[in-house]
Formats: structure tokens, C-alpha cells, sequence
């Protein structure tokens, strides 16, 4: 690998994301071809997100020395809202690839269909015959392609890449090469290739989320930049949170706050995250529930999953 | 500042006993902290370095911890390491911090300040010279301690990957493009694209785990183990049971009385008279409280599924116990009526099996060590490869 150039071009602790505008109009993901000129734009509404520091430092890193942020933490803190933040904060448009556990990795670079090929080749005369002389129009960019389609063009892109240990355990080393260099060959037609070239500048940002430890390879993880997110450890950190999710009610949020910090400390099974936090105090106060209505714990269902874990919480926090 | 700038010393040191640690990292990573640190990042306090360090180095939540447990037994103490982040170039910044750092004995760069320096004196004195510890850092977690297994989790989940048995089942829904293109040929029309059923791994595993007694300083290693081949393992259907020392117990032991009178007397002579045995107490928790009767788990999960029984098999204590080796073999028996696919993996390597029950056991079936090879072979003989055996049951 070449020595790696550092851009500091953007920084994304530099963005005040609480002050932004609720809408901004950023390039159009949806195209299927990367347009070459001016991209046409669309309105993206703003994620709500309450980014800590030392996750804003690890951004700023990941972008300078163009190497993937891997976030971890536990489900429903906000490791894929991320990307999305990042994204409109920087009005960079985001490319998403939710991995599942067939996902080759090729797919994210580009898919090559050969039948749709084949079926045109037949139609000889007509538009589709024509067609299907050149092996461009059957070649569609997989989401990390794009990205560096897009770079190739001059212009810069984000990319997510969620849950990647749902994929096989060798898909990460499959992308090695293609994370290091920031450029691709399609095999089916050789004469075509997309490179980021020698622009720091415009290195796509590449998130990449993963809930298991350590079952990545170690040539995958050693290009790495890695963030534990937490869930918020003081009251007035949560309190924000809700904050931003424009929930009113102060009481009813600060009542909220203590009972699920007190549910995080029963021994459950699975204990409740943020993002069902956000839900429970979001419907209670939209269904205008009163405050002291709380203590019985209603909609339960939202926080916690397992029966025994409802059992458990009740038990200790409603007859007790 | 130019590309030869020296870090501090005791963050070269860092890097090194991170790696003696296993942490996945190399030049390059430690040129990409210099990279970090020339454009501006974790200047602005101790803490801001230890944190770009851990998001550079560390992989995981554990290992930022050693990150941090080793860093602040390193890192220097430093009071006024809060130096004032002006918009100057970030060199002034790292020279600054430099400066600072060479206070740390460590650091080659100045020898440390005069005025520290006492002016060597000499005087008689007896016994043994006074112990100042003046200068001695005691950092607040002088151990760093974590699990170092003969083997990790990835390892464990390659190794059992391996054991796949593939087949087509279930709804035809993937295309089949060499299928289509086939048919296309033939036919030189076109035609209905062709569909076939999704591969799917249908092998089926069974583990059994000896837990307590002898086993207990191996609770943590093959919780790893068998969490590495439940969760990566991909096998349509895993099973994960406990027994204590032995599966099934109770095997008729007046065959015994068959043999010649030794001290060590091996069972060959009466290999063909053990009755099988299938029966017996597992548990589906590690601390043998959820009984279930192995007569019912067998018929449910051996039935044609692969079979790993993890035990040191009194190898721990070397111990050679006839009656032993006898349930053992009575349980294998009983246990072949279901499948003929099972492995034994001692936690102990192959040198301490010696006159143990392992050593006599390992005669008769395939019994590997717990470990990166012993897994493969292990993995080999289920997918079929031959494996000679002494006396085969």
C-alpha cells in the first residue's frame, strides 16, 4: 500500500449537527447511473442525533486517514443513524448496503446480469437487441462502487455498510483490496474501471457496523478505525437525547429516564437500548399518558421482549 | 515536522506489548498515529492521546481496556499536559508536546533536566542501599489480565466450517445462470429462466461438554470453543449438552471380572462382551441443574448427526480407572446406534494423555487435542476421512 495522503478537509466535530437545518438538499442516491455533471438533488430530512465527542474525534480520524470506522455497541444505540448524520451533516450523499447473510462481496462493487443479456441478445433488431451489445447497460454499481464512481467524477460520497458479521465469515477479507485501494476492475468487461486515484479529498467515508466481537478477520480489522458506543451513562445525557427528538414534556422525559435506567440495572435478558427508550417515551407522550401512570410501567412491550424479563421488571419496580 | 519525526518512547513501548499481546496491528498502523497526531488529532490532553490510540489500535471493547491499562502504566505523569490549542500549525503543537514528554526519563531527547539531578555524593554506608521511590510510577491497574487461549474464537469457527454438508432444499428460488444459458442453447429461443433451490448446510451437530471436577480450569476455554461452533458453524442444528465425567454411567461391570489380573489391565480382550449404554444424566446448563435424560436426547439429536464429546477424560488428573474407560466405551457403543460420526477433543494436549484413561481410550476411538490442528483432524474424520484406529470399538 502507498503511504496513505491525510485529509482534513472536513471534519465532522467542526459541525454543529444540533443547529442544522431540519432539511437540506443533497445529490439523489436513487439514479441508477452516477451522472457525470452537475447530479441532480434531493431533500433529505435530518436524522435527530446527539453524537458524543470522542465518537466525533473517531469520525474525524476515519475521514483524515481514509480508513473505515467499525462501530460496535450494543443493539439500538445509534450505530447505524451514524452514517446518516454524518452524511447530512456534510451534505455528502449516502450509500447503503444492509448486509445479509447472503451478501458476496462483489455485490457491493457491482452485479453483472447476464440472463437480462442473454434475453436481449434475442430480440435482434429491436431497441433491447442493440442493447445488448454493450456490456455497460447490464452492469449495475453495488453501493461501495458507486462511491467510488461517484469519487472518480470529483465528487464525494458516504457509505454504510450495516451488520457486516451477518455476512459470511470471509467477506471482509473479500473487500480488502478494494477498501485499501479505492479502485476496481469489472471482470466481465476489463476495459471498464472506476479508481478514487490519488485524491484524499475524495475517499469515500466508509461506516461499517457490526453487533459480535471479534469474529472479523484480522487483516479486515487491522484497517480499522474502532468505536465502542455506549449507552449514555448520566441522566442528563439521555436528557438531551430526548431533547433532540423533540419530546416536550420535561417531567414526563425525566420520569421516563429514571425507570429505564432503573430496568438497565435488573439482571434481564435483554436490556432495553435507546432507541427503545426514544420509542416508549416518544408514544407516551403523544398518547399524553400522566405522569404518575408510570410507576405501572405501561406499553412494556416497547422496552422489553421476553416474557420473564416483563415478569422480572414488574416484579421489581411496580409491586415493590 | 518531517516524516522522520520520533514518537515518544513509550508510545513505540505501547505499540510493542500490544502486539506481544496478539493485537492485530503493524508499521503501518503505527505510522498511521504518527499521521494522526501530525494532523492534529489527540494533541489536546493525555487522555485525547490514549483515545486515538485505542481508536487506531484496539479492535474490541477488551482490548481497549488492555489498551488503556498498559497506556496509563506507560504514559508519563503529567500534570500540565493541558497545553492551550491555538490555531498555529499543528508542528508547534507536537513540538510542544514533545518537549513536555521528554520530561519522562524515558524519552532520549534531552537527558532529563539539571536541576533534577542530584550531585553524586560519597558516603560509607552499610547493608543495602535505601529504595527511593521518587521516581517509580504505580499505575492504578499494574495487571492486565485476559484470557489467552491455544485458540481463538475465529479460529474455532473456520475450523468448523468446514464441516458442511450442502444440498438443494426447499422452494426453487435461486437463478441458475449456467442452467438457463444451457437451455437457451438448446432450445435457441428464448425460454423461462431456469430456477433451482438454494444450497443450504444440513449437517447437524451434537456437543457434549464435560463440566466441573477436573474440567474446571477449562470452563473458559470451551465456552469459546463451543460458542465459536454454535454461532459460526452454520450447521442446520446444533446441541449443546453437559454431563460429569462420563455421559452414561452404570455399564455392566462383571464383564471386568473377565480380565487377567494386572494393575493397569487394558479392555481389549473384552472389547465384543460391553453392552452398549444409552443411558445416563446431561444437563442443558453449565452448572448441572437442568437434568435431561440422555436415553431422549440422543434418539433427537444424534440420530445421523455429528457427534463431539469434549472432555479431558481423567487425563487432568492421570488417573487410569478401568470402570472408567469401561462406562466410557459402553456409552460409544450405545451411542454408534445412532451415528458413526463422532469425535473425542481433550483439552489436554497428546504428551499428558500418557497412562491416563485418555491414553487407553484414544485407542479406540478418534480422539484429538483441543486445539488449531486437533480441530481440523477432528473436523476431517467427521466429513469422512479415514482415521486409523488402533482397536476399533
Amino acid at each position: 500500500m502507498s503511504r496513505r495522503l491525510v485529509d482534513t478537509s472536513l471534519r465532522f466535530s467542526e459541525i454543529n449537527y444540533a443547529e442544522l437545518e431540519s432539511s437540506r438538499s443533497i445529490e439523489d442516491v436513487s439514479l441508477l447511473e452516477i451522472p457525470k455533471g452537475k447530479p441532480p438533488t434531493q431533500t433529505v430530512q435530518k436524522e435527530f442525533y446527539l453524537p458524543d465527542p470522542k465518537l466525533k474525534e473517531a469520525v474525524d480520524l476515519s475521514i483524515a486517514l481514509g480508513r473505515p470506522l467499525l462501530i460496535q455497541g450494543e443493539p439500538g444505540c445509534g450505530k447505524t443513524q451514524l452514517a446518516y448524520a454524518v452524511a447530512y451533516a456534510l451534505g455528502l450523499p449516502l450509500e447503503t448496503s444492509y448486509i445479509k447473510s447472503t451478501s458476496r462481496a462483489q455485490d457491493l462493487l457491482y452485479t453483472y446480469d447476464a440472463v437480462n443479456r442473454l434475453y436481449d441478445a434475442q430480440l435482434k433488431d429491436k431497441e433491447e437487441g442493440k442493447n445488448s451489445r454493450d456490456i455497460k447497460n447490464y452492469i449495475r454499481l453495488g453501493p461501495l462502487g458507486r462511491a467510488i464512481a461517484r469519487a472518480q467524477y470529483g465528487r464525494r460520497s458516504v457509505v454504510l455498510i450495516d451488520e457486516i458479521d451477518k455476512a459470511d465469515i470471509d467477506f471482509p477479507n473479500d473487500l480488502l483490496w478494494e477498501l485499501d485501494r479505492l479502485e476496481f476492475k469489472i471482470t466481465e468487461a476489463p476495459d471498464i474501471n472506476y479508481a478514487v486515484g490519488n485524491k484524499p479529498e475524495l475517499r469515500p467515508i466508509v461506516f461499517v457496523t457490526h453487533n459480535e466481537e471479534k469474529a472479523l478477520p484480522a487483516a479486515f480489522l487491522r484497517r480499522c478505525i474502532f468505536h465502542y458506543i455506549h449507552f449514555p451513562e448520566s441522566e442528563t445525557q439521555l436528557q438531551k437525547i430526548l431533547a433532540t427528538q423533540k419530546l416536550e414534556n420535561q417531567e414526563l422525559s425525566q420520569k421516563a429516564i429514571e425507570i429505564i435506567i432503573k430496568l438497565r440495572d435488573l439482571d434481564l435478558s435483554k436490556r432495553p437500548g435507546l432507541s427503545e427508550l426514544l420509542d416508549w417515551a416518544g408514544y407516551l407522550e403523544a398518547v399524553e399518558t400522566p405522569i404518575e401512570e408510570l410507576d405501572k410501567l405501561p406499553h412494556l412491550g416497547t422496552l422489553l421482549k421476553q416474557e420473564s424479563d416483563r415478569q422480572r421488571a414488574v416484579e421489581a419496580l411496580v409491586k415493590a | 515536522m518531517s516524516q522522520t519525526a520520533t514518537l515518544p518512547d513509550y508510545l513505540w513501548e505501547l505499540f510493542q506489548r500490544l502486539r506481544r499481546r496478539g493485537f492485530v496491528i503493524g508499521p503501518q498502523e503505527y505510522e498511521a498515529l504518527k499521521l494522526a497526531l501530525q494532523s492534529g488529532f489527540g494533541l489536546s490532553s493525555q487522555y485525547a492521546l490514549r483515545e486515538l490510540c485505542a481508536s487506531l489500535w484496539a479492535k474490541s471493547l477488551r482490548e481497549r481496556e488492555t489498551l488503556f491499562a498498559i497506556f496509563d502504566q506507560l504514559a508519563p505523569v503529567e500534570e500540565d499536559w493541558f497545553i492551550d490549542v491555538g490555531n498555529d500549525a499543528t508542528e508547534q503543537k507536537i513540538e510542544k508536546r514533545e518537549e513536555k514528554s521528554s520530561n519522562d526519563p524515558a524519552v532520549e531527547a534531552k537527558p532529563s533536566a539539571p536541576e533534577e539531578q542530584e550531585a553524586p555524593t560519597v558516603r560509607a554506608s552499610q547493608g543495602l542501599p535505601p529504595i527511593f521511590l521518587g521516581n517509580v510510577k504505580i499505575a492504578e491497574r499494574p495487571f492486565v489480565f485476559e484470557p489467552q487461549y491455544p485458540l481463538n474464537f475465529r479460529e474455532a469457527a473456520q475450523a468448523w466450517r468446514r464441516l458442511r454438508k450442502s444440498v438443494r432444499v426447499g422452494a426453487p428460488i435461486e437463478l441458475d445462470i449456467d442452467g438457463t444459458i444451457n437451455k437457451f442453447c438448446r432450445m435457441g429461443v428464448a425460454s423461462s429462466v431456469v430456477l433451482r433451490p438454494q444450497r443450504r448446510n444440513v449437517a447437524r451437530l451434537l456437543i457434549l461438554v464435560d463440566r466441573q471436577g477436573s474440567m474446571a480450569p477449562f470452563h473458559g476455554f470451551c465456552d469459546v470453543v463451543c460458542d465459536a461452533i454454535r454461532k459460526a458453524g452454520r450447521f442446520e442444528d446444533t446441541a449443546l449438552y453437559y454431563f460429569r465425567n462420563v455421559p452414561a454411567e452404570g455399564a455392566d461391570e462383571t464383564v471386568l471380572d473377565l480380565l487377567e489380573e494386572t494393575i493397569f489391565p487394558s479392555l481389549d480382550s473384552i472389547l465384543a462382551e460391553i453392552t452398549p449404554l444409552a443411558e445416563g444424566d446431561v444437563y442443558s446448563d453449565t452448572e448441572l441443574l437442568d437434568w435431561q435424560p440422555l436415553e431422549t436426547v440422543l434418539p433427537e439429536y444424534a440420530t445421523g448427526a455429528s457427534v463431539v464429546i469434549i472432555s479431558d477424560a481423567g487425563a487432568v488428573r492421570n488417573q487410569y480407572r478401568p470402570s472408567r474407560l469401561l462406562d466410557t466405551l459402553a456409552f460409544l457403543k450405545g451411542l454408534r446406534n445412532y451415528t458413526r460420526q463422532y469425535v473425542w477433543l481433550n483439552p489436554l494436549p497428546k504428551s499428558a494423555w500418557v497412562s491416563s484413561t485418555a491414553a487407553y481410550l484414544a485407542r479406540h476411538i478418534p480422539m484429538f487435542s483441543l486445539d488449531r490442528e486437533g480441530m481440523y483432524q477432528a473436523v476431517n474424520v467427521l466429513r469422512g476421512q479415514q482415521f486409523i484406529i488402533e482397536k476399533p470399538i
